[in-house]
């Protein structure tokens, strides 16, 4: 789940997606795992339906027999799969090029396949088999698709509803209603599929959501998130007893949810994932039934399972990083690691979770690039597990909150924590543009702010190395791009950016950047004032601005811009607005 | 503010109390006095770092001035009687500290830093620098550190030294640590360690030998009451000292009285598994009262967090340094959840804890004040808390300087006085008012709260 857009984004991609193999039969051979990024179980419960993102084919696993087979998906660059629960076909949707594909739960091949008007994220089809939701994180919508007869209809059915938020997990609820969360920060919308309108939204305390579960029995919904605070420090101690990076799940009642009134940040349940010495990075999938849940860690290579509500979480080593649970049957469960390709095939017994069989061929890294992604996301580079680089900069991008990192050399002066989309571009680095490699700052920030700990470089894994693989990754991560109007009002705002000297700092010739630091009277609460301008590319994507995060939008920025020689005019905002969201 | 000099030994009897219990050691921390470099070298280090880091030094002259004539005190030697008007004459700090130099070596005192030196020197600065000074060693300091941030290495004991010729008693030993688990119990006394004759030995110089790095052996002699002494080999490492103890807890209305014995690291932490091992236990927890009528606070950053883990978006005050003023304020939502918090204190205790209830009280928590218990003597707490000190490394040697480098301001920046009675709001409950009869105090609490 975590990999879907960042992955997508990466042409050569292509190049290494082979179709290997179409309506393989159960038992007839190893399963194939090839980045499986979603995972959906038929509505008999029986069967798991792993979607792989570079393979046309589904792998099928049966969780009694560990039998498999392969179907075909008939779809490249897949990024998440359902099972209709009132017809028993998938549904699955994929980037390249952005479509639904409908298809038998049997046979594989599509019955039907209708294109999208942006580039999907996650989907969730409602309780009832009539609506499908589809999440467009960069599009900041949503997609909702009427079924008819249980089926995918004819010509152009999507729906959209902007969000204010980027969304990208979404869960069905009850009365055709859908949950969407936010990619990166603390939002959470209530969809009604009927009226097609946001009934609800709320906000929970933290960011990073990285699953979404419902408990039939309990009536409650189970949301995995992090909670980053900027009044710890990024040192050893404030990691070591976990105040830094919170790791949790929160339990709110369904009733709450669809409540606009409810303030589910006061009435939620929280539970905090992993303790000292053992911090539980980056929890993700999750799954819950009758007071029960069972949470994939990505970050930590662990399960955690609580086997009644108000039971201690216990832990569950795996060889490889989990992303994506479910639960198939009435004492199976079923998980996917995106990165190891592997599926873990994991049985409930006696109040405890043990694995069954790990399938899935071994993979091999064999690329800087590579080894640089599974850094990103490990959270074994920072002390005792409790974080991944994807914890704060999730995803690669920001949640937009503050962290107190020593980044200038002292504690105490928390700043925003900028996106890595398109970062290789955009140096020196550092809000106080101390650092001139990027290479140089991760190394930093493994050391300083992850605190990797000394056992692990004892081993011969040294920060340099690490360092230099996830460079390579990062190298790689750029925004994807949606298409823009190309209007007067864009080429107005680009000649009034260009024209108000916004260039002088943010240079287009260097992504938006400059390699200087400038003052530009803001002085942060230490008193220094010569600040590193951040890359306005991908400036849409961000909910917040300035080191201390102080404007919310692009317009209050430009209107209150502390170094701007003129007053703008609403029109001439609007304008501007436009122009740098295409950036 | 300023130490007397009975409140300095208290102060540092204290401290060597705890900090046996877990300090990590140099290579060769055997030397409590380490430093290499002269004397006057740790007298220049230690006044530029007071001018550098104090939120409110004295002038470069005043403290030179009280140096020399401490050292010369304790020498019983006479300064040099121009010694004032040649020191406000010195044009720049090479000269004045070469007078240092001149009027050390005059004395007979030059060289490296004796105890007595270092003692005569860290009088006289206490006497000079606002809020007092110490001059600690690196592994004091260490250690200091260490029992804040709480994941620290040792065998986990308390000492004192009762008397000369019979050792150190154990007055403490911490039931999880090394030492408990070879059978050293408290009231047992130390007569050697690595076989060394320790019995006529200075606490100062004990303490040392039983620091050591995570994973390191000591062996200590010991004698336990009617037994003849026998060896135990222990092993350091980290042991975990609890900042807050659960004191009570009442099943009927799913509540806990936790006292919080000083702001640490780990408090939250703690506080959390308290209510996670009731709630395991089958109790429904619903509130927690805070009992910080003993708590301490020695470090703003830890005082900071405990009050974002319990407060929801709470102004808490500013602070001020070298650095300039800072708010300090607490993020969205508390680490409990839905468990509601309630705080009982003693207004007086710190001005820390004054501003930790008050901030509480702004942001609707139910706040009890009640005076301290008899058995606690806090006046000197009081004193020595209206600020927060802070140990500097101090160039070029092996000491740290501990200096008050932060203070207290309220919402409105102005500072935080020790008058707590005329600053307790109408917000804030008296406990002794509410009170029936023989209830307790969490009896009370719970009544009022209507739980």
């Amino acid at each position: 789940m975590f990999f879907i857009y960042r992955l997508l984004s990466l042409p050569q991609l292509f190049c290494i997606m082979v179709l290997v193999a179409c309506n393989r039969n159960l038992r007839a051979e190893q399963p194939i795992f090839n980045r499986p990024v979603a995972i959906a179980v038929s509505a008999d419960g029986t069967l798991a339906f792993v979607g792989n993102h570079n393979e046309r084919f589904i792998t099928v696993v049966d969780p009694n027999s560990n039998a498999t087979k392969h179907i075909n998906g008939d779809c490249i660059a897949l990024v998440d799969l359902v099972v209709n629960p009132a017809s028993n076909r998938l549904l699955a949707i994929a980037k390249y090029p952005p479509q639904i594909v409908e298809f038998s739960a049997n046979e594989g091949s599509a019955a039907k396949t209708i294109g999208l008007p942006g580039i999907p994220t996650k989907l969730a089809i409602s309780l009832d088999g009539g609506s499908v939701c589809i999440t467009m994180t960069w599009k900041h919508s949503v997609c909702l698709i009427k079924l008819v007869d249980t089926k995918l209809p004819q010509g152009f059915p999507c729906k959209m509803i902007s969000l204010e938020f980027q969304p990208k997990e979404v869960l069905p609820l009850a009365n055709e209603m859908f949950l969407v969360a936010d990619a990166f920060g603390d939002q959470l919308a209530i969809i009604d599929a009927n009226s097609a309108k946001v009934i609800a939204t709320h906000k929970i305390l933290g960011h990073h959501i990285g699953g979404l579960a419902r408990d039939d029995s309990m009536q409650s919904i189970a949301i995995t998130h992090q909670k980053l605070s900027s009044v710890a420090q990024t040192n050893q101690d404030d990691i070591h007893w976990g105040t830094l990076m919170q790791n949790l799940v929160s339990v709110v009642p369904e009733s709450d949810l669809i409540d606009s009134a409810a303030l589910i940040s006061k009435t939620a349940l929280r539970f905090a994932l992993g303790d000292v010495g053992n911090g539980a990075a980056d929890p993700s999938g999750v799954v819950a039934w009758d007071g029960r849940l069972a949470i994939a860690l990505a970050g930590s290579n662990q399960i955690a399972f609580r086997d009644n509500p108000r039971g201690r979480f216990q832990y569950l080593k795996l060889d490889q990083s989990p992303t994506r649970i479910v639960r198939s049957g009435s004492s199976r469960l079923v998980s996917v690691s995106t990165l190891g390709d592997k599926a873990t095939i994991l049985e409930t017994a006696g109040g405890h979770l043990q694995v069954l069989e790990e399938i899935g061929q071994t993979k091999t890294i064999d690329s800087a690039e590579a080894r640089g992604e599974a850094a990103f996301f490990s959270g074994s580079h920072s002390h005792d597990n409790w974080m991944s680089c994807s914890s704060c900069h999730v995803d690669g991008h920001s949640p937009d909150l503050l962290a107190d990192t020593k980044g200038d050399g002292r504690f105490g002066n928390p700043k925003r924590i900028p996106s890595l989309l398109n970062v290789s571009e955009t140096g020196p680095w550092t809000w106080h543009g101390g650092e001139s490699s990027l290479e140089g700052q991760i190394k930093k920030s493994l050391l300083s702010t992850m605190h990797r700990d000394q056992s692990l470089r004892a081993k011969g894994d040294d920060d340099a190395s690490i360092a230099k693989d996830i460079t390579a990754f990062l190298l790689k991560q750029k925004i994807p791009m949606e298409e823009n109007a190309d209007s007067w009002k864009f080429q107005r705002g680009q000649l009034l950016f260009e024209g108000r000297g916004c260039v002088r700092c943010h240079n287009p010739a260097t992504h938006y950047t400059s390699r200087e630091t400038f003052d530009v009277g803001v002085v942060d609460e230490l008193g220094q004032s010569q600040f590193n301008p951040p890359s306005l590319n991908g400036i849409s994507h961000r909910k917040a601005f300035f080191h201390d995060g102080r404007y919310r939008t692009i317009g209050d920025l430009l209107k209150s811009h502390p170094d701007a020689k003129l007053s703008w005019s609403m029109d001439e905002v609007s304008d501007v607005v436009l122009f740098l969201k295409s950036l | 503010m300023h130490f007397t000099a009975k409140a300095i030994f208290f102060y540092f009897l204290m401290n060597v109390n705890i900090l046996s219990a877990c300090l990590v050691q140099e290579s060769d921390s055997s030397k409590e006095i380490p430093s290499a470099k002269p004397v006057n070298t740790l007298i220049r280090s230690v006044i530029e770092t007071v001018l550098k880091e104090h939120i409110d030094p004295p002038t470069r002259q005043q403290m030179v001035l009280e140096v020399i004539r401490g050292i010369s005190q304790s020498r019983g030697t006479p300064a040099s009687p121009d010694l004032a008007s040649t020191i406000s004459d010195a044009t720049d700090k090479d000269q004045m500290y070469g007078l240092v130099a001149a009027e050390l070596a005059r004395l007979g005192a030059d060289g490296e830093p004796s105890r007595s030196n270092l003692e005569a020197i860290e009088t006289a600065l206490d006497k000079t620098v606002r809020g007092g000074l110490e001059i600690i060693s690196r592994s004091n300091a260490m250690a200091t550190e260490q029992i804040a941030a709480n994941p620290y290495v040792g065998i986990g004991v308390q000492v004192s030294s009762p008397a000369k010729g019979k050792g150190q008693l154990f007055t403490g030993v911490f039931d999880n640590g090394p030492a408990a688990e070879v059978g050293i119990h408290a009231n047992d006394y130390l007569e050697a360690v690595d076989g060394t004759s320790t019995i006529d030995s200075p606490l100062e110089e004990v303490i040392p030998l039983l620091r050591g790095m995570a994973g390191t052996t000591v062996v200590l002699t010991i004698r336990t009451a009617g037994q003849p002494p026998r060896d135990l080999n222990v092993i350091r490492r980290v042991v975990p000292i609890k900042s807050v103890v659960l004191l009570e807890k009442n099943d009927d209305k799913g509540a806990l009285l936790i006292q919080v014995d000083r702001v640490a690291a780990s408090s939250l932490n703690e506080i959390q598994k308290v209510v996670a091992e009731s709630e395991g236990a089958g109790l429904d927890v619903r509130t927690i009262v805070l009992d910080l009528r003993r708590t301490s606070v020695d470090n703003l950053h830890y005082l900071h967090l405990f009050a974002d883990g319990i407060l929801d978006e709470a102004n808490i005050g500013r602070v001020q340094s070298r650095a300039g003023v800072r708010k300090l304020k607490t993020e969205d939502g508390t680490i409990l959840g839905k468990v509601a918090i309630a705080v009982l204190y003693t207004p007086g205790l710190s001005d820390a804890i004054d501003m930790l209830a008050h901030a509480s009280s702004d942001a609707g928590l139910p706040v009890y004040f009640m005076s301290h218990k008899s058995d606690i003597n806090h006046s000197r707490t009081i004193e020595n808390l209206t600020a927060i000190r802070e140990s500097i490394p101090v160039p070029g040697t092996d000491y740290f300087v501990g200096i008050t480098i932060h203070r207290l301001l309220d919402k409105n920046g102005t500072i935080v006085t020790p008058e707590p009675s005329e600053r307790l709001n109408t917000n804030l409950k008296n406990l002794l008012a509410l009170k029936k009869n023989n209830e307790s105090d969490f009896g009370t609490i719970l009544r009022d709260l209507d739980l």
